[in-house]
């Protein structure tokens, strides 16, 4: 759509940016959001569905209060990035887009971050951990583990 | 006597505590600030874009002095600022290799080798401060292209051979040509900041530490081809990028740079958009697609990007570091950029991420043309642990390996395609003799049978079974002509793919079968497989035959063959006088 | 411009692309992605070619002055070898049984480059459940080969969105927003994915089997009902036999024991009785304008998805399929002795979405089978009918006279034509000098035009395909475009064109088809509806006059506003 000769960017091609908002304010979209975006911006839902599965940052279900995205990046591959998952099957019992029954933990892979010089990298709710072995894992997740019960006790 | 301490808080920095120490370093200085006045001396603790040695992390560089240490705490602040009190250097501190330290930050090989001309300011300036960069001649490019005509500009650019930076190498200069003639009311910019291959973060490092020089290019770009508004597309993984960018633009609006009277010539905007975690939008058109809100696959070309773009308007996308060229292309003139070259059929340099198992991870910048051992070896410091190089792998997921015998290549983008790779956006991972080119080529494969748009065939099926090949190879189930037809289907989806994604993802397996294919052949099931068995006494021998060291052990303990690096000659079995070794 | 295909060298006038002139010289290429009335993609890379020495592929590439094209050089031939393993790699294969086996492209490419046996995996496609949850057809995607025509046509050529491409890479899917059943979404059945569906990843769902079961069971009588469409069609299944005339496929059908043989036509000149005289009705009053036709389900559940608006607008009329059923149940049933519950009809169709429409709650039990064109055709090849064999036969009594306003039906404008001979006779009680209205023929997406009805200046339109539908009621809404009458098609061609025709259906059958309508029109007797000496007795005897109580309680029916998603929970 053009006004007075510039492209107007429509509400359709914001939907992207809509979306990435609301992923990380709610920590992911549920159907319903994804309804009413349908309806407000007249976009048929089953494009938003198309859309939301294209990109590897949505996701349709809740995560954990923890999300560790581990580094799939070649450095950290070579530099034994699955150790950081084995402790984390140990620690924590789960696989990849697999939430621990506590509800604590959410494991995600991700594409490179960019940090190649510290590999292995894990990324946690934003932080970046370099160098992470197999040890340095598992204290994390225990150091977390103890952090949660200790709230729980106080309330 | 002023000096300035200076900390860098780029992403990978800050991973490793940087943040902290450069908060340690403002309490140590403000807790002197008396002793300081008294002694007339006054010191200033600053934010700097990344030196590239991201091996020692965080660094910190001192000024005048030029003194930089390394491996810096939050501990070790106190003691830093002491020393620039005191006047003395703190010799633990220093960076050190194979037994020889260096005090100043320009002796160390890792920076002395290096041409540092996008890297120049970092480590050096404050990268949101306009003052800064302004002193350190920026806007000194747009001054100058401004006075000039479009045409004249984009000539320059022609004259001084500036390849894109992204990974397809196109002239610069032919490309913004096109979109100055195209037609249209309407014309757009795009800078493709969606870095995605894994090992590369050179874009990273030059958005966070040096923004304003990619803003100027645009700004260039945007006068030369009358493209009035441009989005930078960086992905969603690099959030302090995406921040320091976002502050960069507002700072250059402020200050008359951006909007509808930059120097009073022209009227552009920038827009910041990010990825949302797909590596195929790396590519231009899927990246075009993804900026119109929609799936990020490839569109068919032509239409080409400059004739029809982004909304259906001329288009023009080129990478961050082709865009960080153009302002210092104007400024010194295109021969100081083909000097700069290799005197072929690029000017400049050339931006490298060195990872793997080199010893010096990081960012550096050398000559186009500069031969990988010297990047390697000298820069680099060679490999980890003393291990042996086994080869080194290019330009990511679209780039193939090169052995180790082929190390006195000089880098440039015809001898990368000669060999059958690529330069791409320039990530190096350095394989010693323990990684196994079979893991390496499945992992990317399986890194691009989900990256893959899916929509053409060669590409979606082609790399699903090539890495079902190759794990049936790596499973010793396969036979010669499974080699035969996967060389045969590398070449297949080469030739038949819509994108360049599709187009490049044979690279790894073609070189690697060219370079390394008895790796593939001593898998071929039928070929015989030998293990130590309980009989071995340790007697060593077969340990001191064995043509490429596969075999592990002490004397007096039992022995091991490592099936990875095993070529199967037998020469152990025949040696062994105690029947230890099994032949399957 | 001088192009060499082949080592040939030939003169082109215009630039087009290099599959469409090798088309024109006699060579057509392979493709899986390519559809005629859309952008071409270039996804499938089957139709390859070298183009001056590199892999290009045709759809996409435009010839230039003096290029040099191979069209099946060793090297274009091994990729398209290798393209065909690959997708069959990723493909179960259940040729024997498969119900496409004859039309499938898969099928056969892979003969016809033969391909003998492949050196890749299969890929377990376990995870695949059939989506069987509609009426109309079955969705297997352990069968899709990802060529995306099926999401293309929905959404590009009809805008109905109801599948889209969902994730990416090795998990691409053709999916429905959070893969909900298809019966829960915006899919009007209109079957023009299963219509281009290359393999059997799509399929109308099969009633034939039930049907010749009911039809063998001597307690029931089965009767059928034919519509224009597939008369019109049903030839091309077997090698084009123009031979093949209506008589005798009347005589086929009474082979395969059909106990009565009935004319959708007629069902038509019944519509057009009670639209005709709805629609004199509106203009009268001012009320309810534009009105649109209804005998297409696809386009009613359209209007009842995505525009609540125009519900009013719509015509009250059932479909011909439902008008001839009615009558069927209530004027001709009650004379035959057997018991209403052994009393089965039939309708053989070019349409996937009649299959759901006999299924809506207000019709159910009408009509208890539908099939569709290729249904019919394998019932044929069955019983091993041959054609040269049989004798002309009529349609039964008191269901089987038509005009030729009843015949276009199957085409784009037919309907409105139909219309506008009985309404104009009936309103000005004059005969029209010429029934054709040529302004609405043909097969452009959008046709129209006006008559003058005492003194009202009448304007029709009509459009076909659901996307140019959709269009035009923008438009409408907006307040851009005003029509008094609009006939709305989903498919293109029309009906001719429908889900349930013979593959392939392209616009060059598609003209056929309609051509074959039209001179069946040409050569009725009687030219307009009201003039159908059948219907004349069915309203004398039975329904009286049109937009009587009867006609209204039996031919007339209701919509209903339907919504998607907003209950869902997830």
């Amino acid at each position: 759509m053009e006004k007075e000769g510039k492209t107007v960017i429509a509400g359709e091609s914001r939907v992207l940016e809509m979306l990435q908002e609301i992923n990380k304010n709610e920590g992911y979209i549920s159907r319903e959001r994804l309804s009413s975006i349908s309806r407000e911006l007249g976009i048929p839902l089953s494009l938003l569905y198309g859309l939301v599965t294209f990109y590897n940052q949505f996701n349709l279900a809740t995560s954990g209060r923890y999300t560790i995205e581990v580094c799939e990046g070649t450095a950290c591959h070579i530099n034994k990035s699955s150790e950081i998952k084995r402790a984390i099957k140990d620690a924590a019992g789960i696989s990849v887009d697999e939430t621990s029954s506590d509800g604590l933990f959410t494991l995600r892979d991700v594409r490179c971050l960019g940090a190649c010089a510290l590999a292995p990298v894990l990324r946690l709710n934003k932080k970046i951990y370099s160098k992470m072995t197999y040890e340095k894992t598992k204290e994390l997740i225990f150091k977390l583990k103890k952090e949660a019960e200790g709230e729980a006790k106080l309330k | 006597m002023k000096h300035i301490i200076r900390v860098c808080t780029c992403t990978g920095c800050q991973a490793n505590g940087s943040l902290e120490v450069f908060e340690g370093l403002c309490r140590a200085v403000s807790g002197r600030k008396k002793e300081c006045e008294g002694k007339g001396i006054e010191i200033e603790v600053k934010e700097t874009g990344c030196t590239g040695l991201s091996e020692t992390v965080p660094n910190v560089l001192v000024e005048p002095s030029g003194i930089l240490y390394v491996n810096v705490n939050e501990d070790k602040a106190e003691r830093i600022v002491d020393s620039v009190i005191n006047n003395y250097v703190i010799d633990e501190m220093l960076f050190e290799l194979d037994g020889k330290k260096y005090g100043k930050l320009t002796d160390v090989p890792f920076f002395a080798l290096q041409e540092r001309v996008l890297l120049a300011r970092c480590g050096y300036t404050t990268p949101l401060s306009l003052s800064d960069y302004i002193e350190s001649g920026g806007f000194e490019g747009l001054k100058a292209a401004v006075s000039m005509k479009q045409d004249e500009i984009i000539d320059i650019l022609k004259r001084a051979k500036l390849r894109g930076r992204g990974g397809a190498g196109f002239l610069t200069g032919i490309k913004w040509r096109f979109l100055k003639n195209a037609k249209g009311n309407e014309k757009f910019l795009i800078c493709n900041a969606d870095e995605g291959d894994p090992g590369a973060f050179m874009d990273r490092s030059l958005l966070e530490s040096d923004p304003f020089a990619v803003l100027e290019g645009m700004l260039i770009g945007a006068y030369a081809t009358g493209a009035t508004r441009s989005f930078i597309y960086i992905r969603e993984e690099y959030p302090l990028a995406i921040d320091k960018v976002k502050t960069a633009i507002d700072i250059l609006k402020e200050n008359g740079y951006l909007g509808n009277n930059v120097l009073e010539k022209f009227s552009f905007d920038i827009e910041i958009r990010k990825g949302a975690g797909a590596f195929v939008c790396g590519e231009e058109t899927a990246l075009m697609n993804s900026v119109e809100g929609k799936r990020g696959q490839p569109r068919i070309k032509p239409p080409f990007p400059a004739e029809r773009g982004i909304f259906g308007k001329p288009t023009n996308i080129n990478n961050v570091k082709t865009y960080a060229f153009v302002p210092l292309i104007l400024r010194n003139g295109p021969e100081w950029f083909l000097d700069k070259g290799n005197g072929k059929s690029s000017g400049g340099t050339l931006l490298i991420c060195l990872t793997g198992k080199i010893r010096l991870n990081g960012v550096v910048e050398v000559k186009m043309g500069t031969a990988l051992r010297k990047v390697i070896y000298d820069i680099g410091g060679g490999l980890k642990s003393g291990k042996r190089l086994k080869g080194v792998q290019t330009g990511g997921p679209s780039g193939g390996c090169i052995p180790e015998a082929l190390i006195d290549t000089e880098i440039d983008y015809e001898s990368m395609q000669e060999l059958g790779s690529i330069i791409g956006s320039g990530g190096i991972i350095c394989i010693d003799e323990d990684d196994s080119i079979i893991d390496l080529c499945i992992f990317f494969l399986d890194f691009l049978e989900k990256e893959s748009c899916g929509q053409c065939t060669p590409c979606r099926e082609g790399i699903i079974q090539m890495k079902d090949l190759i794990i049936k190879i790596k499973e010793r189930k396969a036979s010669e002509q499974d080699i035969a037809m996967l060389e045969k289907l590398a070449v297949y989806v080469r030739d038949n793919s819509l994108c360049g994604l599709g187009q490049t993802s044979p690279n790894v397996v073609l070189s690697s079968l060219k370079y390394f294919r008895d790796e593939f052949e001593r898998r071929i099931s039928g070929k015989p497989v030998f293990k130590i068995n309980e009989k071995c006494t340790g007697c060593h021998l077969c340990f001191l035959k064995c043509p490429v060291k596969a075999i592990n052990g002490s004397p007096k303990e039992i022995h091991e063959i490592i099936q990875e690096k095993c070529i199967g000659c037998g020469i152990c079995y025949d040696v062994c006088k105690f029947q230890a070794i099994d032949k399957e | 411009m001088k192009v060499r295909i082949n080592e040939k060298e030939y003169e082109f006038q215009e630039s087009k692309s290099i599959l469409d002139a090798c088309s024109e010289i006699g060579l057509n290429l392979p493709t899986l992605c390519h559809h005629e009335l859309l952008e071409p993609r270039g996804v499938c890379r089957l139709c390859v070619v070298e183009a001056d020495g590199k892999l290009v592929t045709s759809c996409t590439t435009k010839i230039r002055d003096g290029m040099s094209i191979e069209t099946h050089s060793n090297k274009v031939i091994e990729s398209r070898r290798m393209n065909l393993m690959l997708l069959i790699a990723d493909h179960q294969e259940e040729c024997l049984s498969c119900n496409k086996s004859t039309d499938c492209l898969l099928f056969k490419y892979a003969n016809e480059y033969d391909i003998h046996g492949i050196p890749f995996e299969k890929i377990d496609k376990e995870e695949f459940e059939p989506d069987e949850s509609c009426y109309s057809f079955r969705r297997d995607l352990k069968k899709c080969i990802k060529c995306g025509k099926c999401v293309e046509v929905c959404n590009v050529l009809q805008k109905v969105y109801a599948i889209e491409y969902s994730k990416r890479g090795k998990d691409l899917k053709m999916s429905t927003a959070f893969e909900y059943p298809i019966n829960e979404t915006e899919c009007t059945f209109c079957g023009q994915c299963v219509l281009n569906c290359p393999t059997c990843a799509l399929e109308e769902k099969y009633e034939a089997s039930d049907l010749m079961w009911a039809i063998n069971d001597k307690e029931t009588v089965v009767a059928c009902q034919v519509a224009p469409s597939v008369r019109a069609s049903i030839m091309e299944e077997f090698g084009k036999n123009e031979g093949i005339t209506v008589g005798k496929l009347v005589s086929a059908l009474k082979m395969i024991g059909f106990d009565y043989v009935f004319d959708t036509q007629l069902g038509a000149d019944l519509t057009i009785m009670e639209e005709a005289n709805e629609l004199l009705e509106r203009i009268k009053e001012n009320k309810g304008l534009p009105m649109f036709t209804s005998c297409c389900p696809a386009w009613v559940k359209f209007v009842e998805d995505n525009f609540h608006d125009f519900i009013p607008n719509l015509s009250s009329c059932k479909s011909p399929q439902q008008m001839l059923a009615s009558v069927f149940r209530t004027y001709f049933a009650g004379k035959l002795e057997s018991k209403p519950e052994n009393i089965k009809l039939a309708s053989i169709m070019p349409c996937t979405a009649k299959k759901t429409e006999a299924r809506r709650y207000e019709f159910i039990g009408d009509i208890d089978f539908v099939i569709t064109t290729r249904e019919l055709s394998r019932m044929i090849k069955e019983f091993g009918i041959n054609f040269e064999a049989l004798d002309e036969s009529e349609f039964d009594c008191p269901l089987g006279e038509s005009s030729g306003a009843g015949a276009i039906f199957g085409v784009s404008g037919g309907v409105c034509e139909a219309a506008l001979r009985t309404a104009y006779e009936t309103a000005t009680s004059k005969k029209l000098e010429k029934v054709e209205f040529e302004q609405i023929r043909g097969v452009d997406f959008f046709k129209h035009g006006e008559i003058n009805i005492n003194g009202r200046v009448v304007r029709f339109a009509v459009v076909h395909t659901l996307g140019k539908a959709r269009e035009l009621l923008e438009q409408i809404r907006k307040g851009e475009a005003h029509y008094d009458f609009v006939e709305v098609m989903a498919c293109p061609g029309g009906c001719i064109g429908g889900g349930g025709q013979p593959i392939p259906t392209d616009m060059k059958t598609i003209r056929e088809r309609m051509q074959r309508l039209y001179t069946i029109d040409q050569l009725k007797k009687a030219r307009r509806s009201h003039e159908n000496p059948d219907i004349i007795r069915i309203y004398g005897e039975f329904l009286e006059q049109p937009l009587s109580k009867k006609a209204h309680a039996l031919l007339h029916t209701k919509y209903m506003k339907r919504s998607y998603y907003s209950d869902k929970k997830g």
